[in-house]
């Protein structure tokens, strides 16, 4: 309630002229930049009208710094000058894919989050509205990072996992290579900052159906992966069935199906839950993608899911007798239900 | 009553139509007829009505003429066109002029000099009067129904106005707007053929069409000069589809007309349709108008405009880079400063396979994906990742939607990239000096092309004065004025020496004229040397080896001062200049005009004596002497020994000094490389030794301890190969230490039928084999294997798998009854990459081998 206040009426935000003083500014709180390119771009220039000339983001960034950044192309003496004085001996941070952006950075310099799609920063109002959600998760991680900065062993695990949950980017160097080490022991963040989806896939590549699906559903159980950790685990068992290999023939429709069902259900909104939908319709239905919506059908096996877009429903399980014929059990056990890290 | 007027009213009807159809048979009509006398290999023939607006040409003979009734059907008859003339040298049916029939002495550089500053003024005016831009009114748009007439009219008045016809006429007749855009009109026609002009005239705004561009100066002349005209009919058919679309006030902004003209050249010349042409068109219209390209678009020419809008893949669909759907993605979600294109890759993960298992060359890799990403190839990389190809893409594909010029480009087993940030071409994503550009101007893919192009178009209004000769070279050569059109073809190519495709028109033409006459094409070899060659070293070396060295050298009788000339071609040349090429075809070319073994022997005698002392070129001509003696059929085998030995004592004369041997070593490395590519086992050992005494610092001093199998190490003496692309040759002498006792180094590459080969001096009963890694603990997830051959084609598995201890690869042989002469080791799974230092096979050469 008191964020909500905070965003809901402008505030006076405090402005840098330079990226070294907005990082001098910032303590706890992010530097919002205005990055826009400078002597190239219309959109930009149109872009830097409506944001920063007519004042539409500054007085919404509340405690954060705000700083408009520039950025040349193939800059003039003068250009060149204008952009030392502004960086100072910073750099802007690295992942910034398009301008004009609003970038949210941490007083370290870390990149935490990007508000850069056409979409949103089609104008002030939708940036506004993606650069809100950004700056609440950026308090509501940097307190659980506080508070396990204080915290030791499991529970300082279980805030870093809660952290990382949220929508933003963790600051880069948050934990030293011992730690690591001593997180990849088996704990939840462990597997977290361990997790490499390509070496689940050649894992898989010697494995039975049997022991494929043991494999996959043993790291489900020993949880700490994100949704999108666990769908990329789907994608990779689904995948390997998906194909067959050299002794076995490529699983039933019907297991694809629920593979694939499952998968979406993780997260049906992300990219590998379009991924589950789409493999449904052209490898389960053998149908075609088109501009059309998906045929509501598709989606007749398992198709609901909990609040949390998690499948409430069991995970699927191979029979152990027949490598070729597998079938579909709804009550096997399926994945850790992650809500012990929130 | 009615019915009875309805029948009389009908007879009347019938009566009238059959006088009209008798009327001709009882009172004839008098035409003149008049036709030209045709020569051999004319290409118009013209039939003129009495009342022709054109002037007559007297010289004609009517003799034997006959009169074809013109039909306002879009069909020509075939004896009634001006034929299409971009790759021939097509003659009007004119007479003969006998003081015009002759080729003219060839001319020495002091003899052009006052024509050169003929020439200069002429390039002044050009940039002063662009400004201005001259419109010529004097033809309306119905005239443009009858492109004969035009052409015909035009031509009798340019070389009427033309005079004495020689250099100085020439230049100041081209220095007046109005002769410029006549000279342009008769081109236009000439390129698109009379019939594709009248093809475009009967579309519905077909006349008005070519009525707007070919009154306006500035307009033809950007699409006639500003690169190739291939298909050019289709290109106006694309325009005035465009002109249909737009309307004619649009197509006077300058960027609409611009991005109008280079889309409607680009599309006829790769092509593609008429559908996607619109598409484009409209993409990069819509994107101008609404500011969403970059600004350096603003300032682009024409030339350099066809990168953008020519760019590859135009149709819609998935997988498609190119579609508007896909460039407009990238056009709003990665807008960069120019300068940040150039690695805009990194926004893509590198990965072979997704997350599901797929491989990236699957058709299954995108497949769930691409609804989501709305059909968009872009996007959809973005998310899944992708491996050089799909890097490559996105970044050039981003900086084209920005209107940016780009391409993307073929490396040996890769895919890089060429962007184009200010005026300086840079390659991305690339890791060899082999480039294939996938868009090239002259269907020249290699990197020194792309810099020549560069600089050609840069210099905009001489390579415009340059372009506008050869036109009126080819108008007069149609006109059967062969003595200006040769002058005017050397003014040309001296005026701008980089003018690749003048300069291979104007070989042509020698070609065809003048086969044999030997100053003209010495003098023709020395002007490449003395321009293109300045600077543009790959471009002068395929010109005189593909379109000089064929005609220049029968007419050489004395090898000697033909050697010199060859060899003299390299000595020009400071080093690799804009970037290396493959000297390889120039030499072929070479050493294809020795007729003899001597001759050839004496040949490369030269060259090695010439390149070896070149560190830039040596390895090169080693690589290639390598590659040539392997190609050449076996017969006696003196001339491959004679060729061996020249090669080997060329290495051996190579200095000891630190910086002679860094050269030594870097020129042995590639010669090397290029004999274990070649199976080259005799010059493999000879090089290896070569350099193990003359660089013995470079390798290991003793190889480690190792515990190998019974017999003896019958690899020492054999070649290697591995599966990577190597781009830095200079370490592969390293490659022959790998066999030594003292060991070496190269890299290894294991997927699929990829891995290590050796090629050994016999064939060998086999008692195991051992690799050692550099990686000291190598993965053990999949098991490496070996394979024998007795012929390097067909192979057969060995047993048992490798067994795997640290660095160490062992394959217990003995008593599998492996024997062969090529062992190779491959691995089961996914790509592994590590370095390998040392590989020996032992076991016992087979008696009777």
């Amino acid at each position: 309630m008191v964020l909500g206040l905070m965003f809901s009426a402008p505030m006076q935000a405090a402005t840098a002229r330079t990226y070294p003083d907005a990082l001098d500014k910032a303590g706890k709180n992010p530097v919002v930049i205005f990055i826009y390119g400078a002597n190239y771009d219309k959109v930009s220039e149109k872009a830097y009208e409506i944001f920063v000339k007519k004042n539409k983001i500054m007085p919404f960034v509340n405690q954060a710094v705000f700083l408009e950044m520039p950025v040349y192309q193939m800059p003039s003496e003068r250009e060149k000058k204008d952009m030392e004085k502004r960086l100072g001996n910073k750099r802007l941070p690295r992942g910034i894919w398009s301008y004009p952006c609003l970038a949210v950075v941490d007083a370290a310099g870390n990149l935490r989050g990007v508000v850069q799609s056409p979409d949103e920063m089609k104008d002030p109002e939708s940036a506004l509205a993606s650069l809100k959600v950004m700056l609440k998760n950026f308090y509501a991680q940097e307190k659980l990072l506080e508070k396990a900065r204080k915290a030791k062993g499991e529970k300082r695990a279980g805030l870093l996992l809660a952290a990382s949950d949220i929508d933003l980017r963790l600051p880069s160097g948050l934990l030293s290579k011992a730690e690591k080490k001593d997180l990849g022991n088996g704990t939840g963040m462990g597997n977290r900052i361990e997790f490499d989806p390509l070496s689940v896939v050649e894992a898989l590549q010697t494995k039975s159906y049997d022991e494929a699906n043991a494999y996959i559903r043993q790291m489900m159980a020993e949880g700490g992966y994100s949704k999108l950790q666990r769908q990329m685990m789907m994608a990779a068992y689904a995948g390997h069935l998906r194909r067959g290999g050299e002794g076995r023939k490529p699983a039933s429709k019907e297991l694809l199906r629920a593979l694939y069902t499952e998968m979406r259900n993780i997260d049906p909104k992300s990219t590998y839950g379009a991924y589950a939908e789409g493999a449904l319709v052209i490898w389960v239905e053998g149908g075609t993608l088109t501009d059309q919506p998906i045929p509501t059908e598709i989606n007749r096996i398992d198709n609901r899911t909990d609040d949390d877009g998690n499948n409430s429903g069991g995970g699927t399980v191979i029979s152990s007798s027949d490598d070729d014929v597998p079938t579909t059990d709804a009550d096997g056990d399926m994945e850790q239900d992650d809500s012990d890290f929130e | 009553m009615s019915a009875r007027l309805i029948k009389l009213l009908t007879a009347s009807f019938l009566f009238f139509c059959l006088g009209i159809a008798l009327f001709p048979v009882f009172f004839p009509t008098k035409v003149e007829k008049k036709t030209t006398n045709i020569h051999q290999g004319s290409s118009i023939v013209r039939e003129t009505k009495v009342d022709d607006w054109s002037r007559d040409d007297e010289s004609v003979d009517d003799s034997d003429s006959e009169w074809v009734e013109d039909t306002e059907d879009t069909t020509v008859p075939e004896r009634r066109i001006v034929r299409q003339d971009d790759e021939t040298f097509n003659e009007d049916d004119v007479p003969l002029d006998a003081k015009q029939n002759v080729v003219p002495a060839a001319r020495v550089n002091a003899q052009f000099s006052s024509i050169m500053a003929a020439v200069r003024r002429l390039i002044e005016t050009l940039e002063k009067q662009e400004g201005d831009n001259f419109i010529g009114e004097d033809l309306n748009a119905d005239a443009w129904g009858d492109p004969e007439k035009i052409y015909f009219t035009l031509a009798e008045k340019i070389v009427g106005k033309l005079g004495k016809m020689d250099d100085e006429a020439i230049i100041k007749y081209m220095s007046a707007p109005e002769n410029r855009l006549d000279l342009a009109r008769a081109t236009l026609i000439r390129k698109a053929g009379s019939q594709g002009v009248r093809s475009v005239s009967v579309r519905p705004k077909g006349k008005a069409m070519l009525h707007a561009l070919t009154s306006d100066l500035n307009w033809m002349t950007n699409l006639l000069y500003s690169g190739p005209t291939k298909n050019l009919e289709t290109a106006l058919c694309y325009l005035e589809t465009i002109y249909g679309l737009v309307g004619e006030e649009e197509l006077k902004v300058p960027a609409t007309r611009r991005i109008a003209t280079t889309t409607a050249l680009e599309f006829a010349r790769e092509g593609w349709n008429e559908k996607d042409m619109l598409s484009r068109f409209k993409y990069y219209n819509d994107s101008w108008k609404e500011g969403k390209l970059n600004s350096h678009f603003d300032n682009l020419q024409y030339w350099e405009t066809r990168f953008v809008t020519g760019c590859k893949q135009p149709s819609d669909g998935a997988g498609n880079w190119g579609s508007a759907r896909n460039l407009a993605w990238h056009r709003d979600n990665v807008r960069l400063p120019m300068e940040q294109y150039l690695g805009a890759e990194c926004q893509l993960e590198y990965r072979l396979r997704n997350v599901a298992g797929d491989s990236v060359f699957s058709a299954e890799y995108l497949a769930p994906i691409w609804k989501y990403v709305n059909f968009t190839t872009g996007w959809a990389y973005r998310e899944i990742g992708g491996v050089c190809g799909a890097l490559s893409h996105y970044a050039t594909f981003s900086a084209l939607a920005a209107g940016l010029p780009a391409s993307t480009m073929g490396e040996p087993g890769h895919c890089a990239y060429a962007m184009r940030i200010g005026n300086e071409w840079k390659r991305g994503n690339s890791i060899y000096w082999q480039h294939g550009l996938h868009k090239t101007f002259w269907g020249e893919p290699e990197w020194g092309f792309l810099y020549l192009t560069q600089k050609l178009y840069e210099d905009r209004f001489r390579t415009c004065a340059a372009d506008q000769l050869v036109a009126m070279a080819d108008l007069l050569t149609a006109r059967r004025k062969m003595k200006s059109a040769f002058s005017c073809y050397e003014v040309a190519v001296k005026a701008q020496p980089n003018n690749w495709p003048a300069l291979k028109r104007y070989a042509a033409y020698l070609k065809l004229k003048a086969p044999t006459d030997l100053s003209k094409w010495m003098t023709l070899h020395d002007a490449v040397m003395d321009g293109m060659g300045k600077e543009h070293y790959h471009a002068a070396a395929t010109m005189q080896s593909r379109y000089v060295y064929p005609m220049l050298a029968p007419l050489i009788k004395d090898r000697g001062k033909l050697n010199k000339m060859y060899s003299g071609l390299f000595n020009h040349f400071k080093d690799w200049g804009a970037n290396r090429w493959d000297i390889a075809p120039v030499l072929d070319a070479q050493i294809a005009t020795c007729q003899t073994d001597d001759e050839k022997a004496a040949y490369l005698r030269e060259v090695l004596r010439v390149l070896m002392r070149r560190p830039d070129y040596s390895g090169a001509v080693l690589t290639w002497g390598l590659g040539y003696i392997a190609r050449m059929p076996e017969g006696d085998g003196k001339i491959q020994e004679d060729f061996t030995n020249m090669l080997v004592q060329a290495m051996s004369r190579a200095g000891t000094s630190s910086k002679q041997i860094d050269e030594t070593w870097a020129t042995l490395g590639e010669a090397i490389h290029a004999a274990a590519k070649n199976k080259e086992r005799r010059t493999f050992q000879a090089i290896g030794r070569l350099a193990y005494r003359k660089c013995k610092k470079r390798f290991p001093k003793k190889g480690p301890r190792i515990k190998g199998f019974s017999g003896v190490v019958v690899s020492a003496s054999a070649w290697i190969d591995t599966a990577t692309t190597i781009g830095d040759m200079s370490q592969c002498c390293l490659h022959w230490g790998v066999l030594q006792r003292h060991g070496g180094a190269m890299p290894g590459k294991f997927e699929g039928k990829a891995g290590l080969t050796v090629g050994l001096e016999k064939k060998c009963d086999l008692n195991g084999v051992l690799c050692l890694s550099s990686e000291q603990s190598l993965k053990k997830d999949r098991p490496f294997y070996i394979e024998v051959s007795d012929d390097g084609q067909n192979w057969t598995r060995v047993r048992p798998n490798g067994v795997i201890n640290g660095n160490e690869i062992r394959f217990n042989l003995k008593g599998s009854e492996a024997s062969g002469k090529f062992v190779r080791m491959l691995r089961e799974g996914d790509k592994y990459e590590p370095g390998i230092t040392g590989f020996y096979v032992y076991g016992k050469p087979q008696r009777n081998q």
